[in-house]
């Protein structure tokens, strides 16, 4: 055989300031072959995705399209050759239609545009592979998350695709929908498409790649075959070498008074966003409360009440004994709530800010750092300089903007601020949604941290795995109701069926 | 009120809002691509003071037209390179601008016409008569007996909604203004799209300068853009950043201000200045009644 592979690097390396981010690179692609890229935040998987889709040229290094030498000069070159690629952080415009969104990803390049053919376009694409595809004229920042994901997957793959990269597309799906996807993405394989697949799971590397090529530190340290590989040997090449995680939490024994008791929540549905009906709930002091469901099923307005985001429409909440009657943010911090939002770029953490500013983003710990008219800048720093020692967080300093800290220690960064306050009720959404496995170990600690100090964690979260692992109890959102909770052991089989909307379990 | 008076407010009333309206439009269309651009002052005055000195040398508006408009389109393309390329801030280039224009415009004015005293004048834009419909009551001159500067800027609200909401260029607008870093990986020159879109705003606020200029007042005073610049800028929040809500909301200003020209024209009792103060306090009091500004893009002001 002589055929060239699709696509080809040769001694890639990219160097931002004095960081070099790839050091000689090399990486393969074949049509008809998923490739799996693993590595950890930092190790240089975006950069690598980013050079093959023409937004970064390399300090140095070749690529190879088909056995002829080509250098992307943007992403537009990168679609002509057919690569399409799916962001993890998604591109899609907010503010705009499906339609709208999906306008530029199709070959038709009139000066008006048919907004009707392309999404009709669209839907056949959409029906073809599978895929469930929001209205037309839908808001897309009113859609939930794994439905804007769909939108971005179909993006990519309204033109003719020959290489398809993906980053982290599972992180924010349920496993039926995983199954659904990864179908969808052996039928293109089976056509001849080449897939990229970042991803930190493990198991989907074994499930779905052929090959997988290993970073660490922005170099290559393995390239192998996917199926003679083991989770194990992947996770130590990826890592350097593993602790084993902690085993499976006991149920906690109830505190007299429950960290949070929630009666009776509704809230109606709000431009897009679903409904909260008739939510109620406890958690413990020293319990974590696992709330697991599909992505849109109501996790959204339960978070957003009860960190103080919006008032219910009806029913009560308790936190630590005393009813809410205010519902603002800053009456939920003084009355113990801590937040881990599900958004840490946009909501956890103001990214122009330096660390140590964001470290005290909290009114207690602001208080706790500044007098009447000053901050106390050094005692911050100080402050600041400890979280990142006892957190290992990868950073420049206190004085590093909080936009440089990669997803991973950005995470432990508001973790470690929600911790600092000794909360009472820790609520935290989606904690670990694209963060490799170190970094998502080191947050599950935390969270566990906070229930052994007798603390209640209420997690929300669209990751089976991570819910049933760390949960005392687990209790399951669909269509906006919340199921009655569930001790361990788990049965995957009965929580999976709640989680479609089947039958709520008898009363016990 | 009798219906010729009215007729009389209805024209004093569309001549007042359509250099806002001219504004207001260039203004949308900046900050639907993510700039704002608080020269729009600065922008009418250029405008104004260029056909008036052409319009005053040649005899020819239509000639005084034309070079407004180029001056414009320049001045815009100069904001458009100090704030898209060396991405200056925009309100700092916005406050200069708007200086330089007063500087500039009275520096020249003087330098050219020196301080007379009475107002030079220019010969007045012949104004295009619709046949039969010019003659509706109220409304008719008003909307049937315009210059070509009128026509043009009630044609450009429909023709902007259709161009933001159906072309490409619309969208690549949009998109450029909500999440530039998504619309340039779907390969929109975001920088490029925003240059032009800072270059109409330019053309267009000084065809509204010169509207003021040779089609309505027929001369030139030092700073006769009077805040207009500013008025627009509350116009296009107000208007809900919709070309339609846009033309209301300007149509509004200018019915009060033709209104606050009718009851000082009535001599009550009161002192002139307070009526002055009207179409001002009547946007003010719009403005915070409206105080959400929850429409604006996302990336608006930002790099």
């Amino acid at each position: 055989m002589t055929v060239p592979p699709l696509l080809s690097l040769r001694d890639i390396s990219v160097r931002f300031g004095s960081v070099t981010a790839l050091d000689r690179v090399d990486l393969t692609v074949d049509a008809g072959e998923v490739r799996a890229v693993l590595g950890e935040n930092g190790a240089g998987k975006s950069t690598l995705m980013n050079v093959v889709y023409g937004l970064l040229s390399p300090d140095q290094g070749s690529m190879q399209w088909n056995g002829a030498a080509t250098s992307l000069r943007g992403p537009q070159e990168a679609h002509a050759l057919g690569i399409g690629m799916v962001h993890q952080e998604f591109a899609l415009v907010d503010a705009l239609s499906v339609a709208e969104n999906l306008a530029e990803a199709v070959d038709e390049r009139g000066w008006l545009v048919d907004y009707d053919g392309v999404f009709e376009q669209a839907e056949a694409r959409a029906a073809e592979l599978g895929l469930a595809l929001a209205p037309a004229e839908a808001r897309v920042g009113d859609l939930p998350v794994g439905a804007r994901q769909r939108i971005e997957i179909l993006k990519a793959m309204l033109t003719e695709v020959r290489l398809l990269i993906l980053d982290e597309p599972t992180a924010v799906l349920t496993p039926a929908e995983t199954e659904q996807l990864f179908a969808v993405l052996r039928g293109l394989r089976d056509r001849g498409v080449a897939i990229l697949l970042i991803t930190h799971k493990l198991r989907e590397v074994i499930e779905l790649a052929d090959t997988v090529t290993v970073l660490r530190r922005g170099r290559v340290v393995a390239q192998r075959s996917a199926r003679d590989s083991s989770e194990r040997d992947l996770a130590e090449l990826m890592v350097g070498s593993l602790s084993p995680d902690q085993a499976r939490a006991e149920p906690a024994p109830a505190g007299p008074v429950p960290v949070l008791r929630a009666r009776r929540l509704a809230c109606a549905a709000e431009s897009g966003a679903p409904a909260l009906d008739d939510a109620s709930a406890e958690v413990g002091a020293g319990e974590i409360l696992g709330i697991a469901g599909v992505d849109g099923n109501g996790q959204q307005p339960l978070f957003e009440i009860v960190s103080g985001l919006r008032a219910p429409t009806s029913g009560s909440l308790e936190i630590d004994g005393t009813t809410c009657s205010v519902f603002s943010p800053g009456a939920m911090l003084d009355a113990g709530v801590s937040i881990i939002a599900p958004d840490r770029r946009r909501q956890g953490a103001v990214l122009e800010m330096r660390v140590w500013e964001n470290a005290i983003l909290d009114t207690a710990l602001l208080r706790a750092h500044s007098s009447a008219a000053s901050l106390d800048r050094d005692g911050a720093t100080a402050f600041a300089s400890d979280l990142i020692d006892r957190y290992s967080i990868v950073c420049d300093g206190p004085d590093a903007t909080a936009a440089s800290l990669s997803g991973g220690n950005l995470q432990k960064l508001i973790v470690a601020r929600a911790l600092a306050t000794a909360p009472r009720l820790l609520v935290a959404f989606n904690p670990t949604r694209g963060l490799d496995i170190g970094a998502a170990r080191a947050v599950h600690t935390a969270l566990r941290a906070v229930a052994e100090q007798g603390g209640g964690v209420l997690l929300l979260s669209t990751d089976l795995d991570e819910v049933l692992g760390l949960s005392h109890r687990v209790a399951v959102l669909s269509r906006g109701r919340l199921s009655a909770p569930v001790a361990p052991p788990y049965d995957r089989r009965q929580i999976g069926l709640l989680m479609g909307g089947g039958d709520r379990p008898e009363a016990a | 009120m009798t219906i010729e008076t009215a007729g009389a407010i209805a024209v004093a009333a569309v001549a007042m809002a359509t250099p806002l309206l001219y504004a207001a439009i260039g203004e949308l269309i900046s900050e639907k691509s993510g700039i704002v651009n608080i020269g729009l002052e600065g922008f009418l005055l250029l405008g104004a003071f260029s056909a008036f000195a052409v319009s005053h040398a040649s005899g020819s508006n239509l000639a005084a037209i034309a070079v407004a408009l180029a001056c414009g389109a320049v001045c815009g393309l100069g904001f458009a390179y100090l704030v898209v390329v060396r991405r200056g801030n925009q309100i700092v280039v916005g406050t200069g601008l708007n200086l330089f224009a007063v500087g500039l415009t009275g520096m020249l004015y003087r330098a050219q016409f020196g301080v007379t005293g009475s107002a030079l004048s220019v010969p007045p834009t012949a104004s295009i008569r619709v046949p039969l419909l010019a003659d509706l009551p109220i409304l008719g001159r008003a909307l049937f007996d315009q210059t070509a500067l009128g026509y043009l800027c009630l044609i450009l609200v429909p023709l902007t909604a259709f161009l933001l909401r159906r072309s490409r260029t619309g969208l690549h607008l949009r998109m450029a203004g909500e999440n530039p870093r998504a619309a340039a990986i779907q390969g929109v020159d975001v920088r490029r799209v925003r240059i032009a879109a800072v270059t109409a705003c330019g053309t267009l606020c000084a065809a509204g300068g010169a509207f003021l200029a040779v089609d309505y007042t027929h001369t030139f005073v030092e700073g006769m853009s009077a805040g207009r610049g500013f008025i627009a800028l509350a116009i296009v929040i107000v208007g809900r950043r919709h070309p339609l809500g846009v033309l209301v909301a300007a149509l509004f200003f200018g019915f009060a201000t033709a209104l606050q020209f009718h009851f000082q024209a009535l001599a009550f009792d009161i002192p002139f200045q307070f009526f002055l103060i009207l179409p001002y306090a009547a946007t003010l009091a719009v403005l915070a009644i409206n105080a959400g500004d929850s429409n604006a893009p996302a990336a608006l002001g930002r790099d």
